[in-house]
């Protein structure tokens, strides 16, 4: 890289430093520099440069430490660049954001977003809106009804605790949780919340009634609602991909279907307790 | 017959698939997890064999 492309390169990301700041109001070293895939010294002496060019960056120490901008400080380097332009179809899940009741705002901010656009990057957005569609949705059947999504909804912008009513396994258990945040994935809802302390994650679908209660949330520092997600993914495929070996017993018109799923070679077959079955 | 399954995810949908023609013997927790897959299942039915 020459010293041209270097300058870029840090230029472009001392913006998305400053927008960052701007959008989440404050933020620790170590998360920025997760999210410009730089070093904290780096975002150190980006700070310092900004500081330098005039930009308000305050930095606090300690555990809730970070950096924040100063007295309401907005920038107004807002002008998105034709990729970027192109990569807003992809903010199109109209379909989750109706079911959170957010439909009408969603299509007023596209329609304003898309009306900023020059006429070159609203081109580029369209191209891509023409050529690729998301459909969050997985193939066979329609979403789960989710009649208390929007509740949940309410209760996680209210940061209010809930008490919920919720079928698992055939059995109704009630709740209290602390909803932090909703999650969408592969066409489901699943509500991401604390219950006495600890991540606990429950499909919406299962949820049969929700109680708005007086007690607030308190939301853990630096609390990030995608990479919880992540983990409590990651936990459940780790646990699902435990090799295990199953004893069964199989009625003989079975065989070749279990055969047809699974690989079974020589097993041994003890007697079986009733005709037709092999152990 | 023991059988080797990739994962239990796996196991679970492929004993499923069989129904009634497979039981799970071991190990316990394969059969509890089976099971309880099978009385969820149920509960959706309880009400028409009732005959309500």
């Amino acid at each position: 890289m020459n010293l041209s492309e270097y300058e870029n390169v840090r230029a472009s990301r001392m913006v998305t430093l400053l927008l960052h700041l701007q959008v989440r109001g404050q933020a620790s070293g170590s998360e920025l520099a997760r999210q410009l895939e730089v070093s904290e010294r780096t975002v150190q002496r980006d700070v310092e440069a900004l500081v330098a060019a005039g930009v308000p960056v305050r930095s606090t120490r300690g555990p809730a430490g970070g950096y924040r901008l100063d007295g309401g400080y907005r920038t107004r380097l807002t002008g998105v660049g034709l990729d970027e332009a192109g990569a807003l179809a992809f903010l199109g899940l109209a379909g989750p954001a109706e079911q959170l009741g957010l439909g009408d705002m969603l299509e007023g901010a596209r329609i304003k977003v898309w009306a900023s656009l020059t006429g070159e990057a609203r081109q580029r957005a369209g191209r891509t809106a023409e050529r690729f569609h998301l459909d969050p949705v997985r193939w066979y059947g329609t979403p789960e009804p989710v009649p208390c999504l929007t509740q949940l909804a309410d209760a996680v912008w209210r940061d209010r605790r809930v008490r919920l009513e919720y079928v698992r396994d055939g059995r109704a258990a009630t709740r209290e949780v602390d909803p932090l945040g909703l999650v969408l994935a592969a066409g489901d809802w699943y509500l991401v919340a604390l219950r006495d302390q600890q991540r606990r994650t429950y499909r919406v679908s299962r949820v049969r009634s929700v109680e708005l209660l007086d007690e607030p949330v308190v939301r853990p520092a630096q609390f990030d609602l995608a990479e919880t997600w992540a983990a409590a993914r990651r936990e459940l495929e780790d646990e699902e991909q435990t090799s295990v070996e199953v004893t069964l017993r199989v009625a003989a018109r079975a065989l070749p279907r279990l055969r047809r799923l699974v690989p079974v070679h020589g097993q041994a077959r003890s007697p079986s307790r009733r005709r037709g079955r092999s152990r | 017959m023991t059988v080797p399954f990739d994962n239990e995810f796996w196991a679970v949908s492929a004993i499923l698939s069989l129904g009634a023609a497979v039981e799970v013997l071991g190990p316990a927790s394969m059969r509890q997890r089976v099971a309880d897959e099978v009385r969820g299942a149920a509960a959706h039915y309880a009400v028409d064999s009732q005959g309500l």
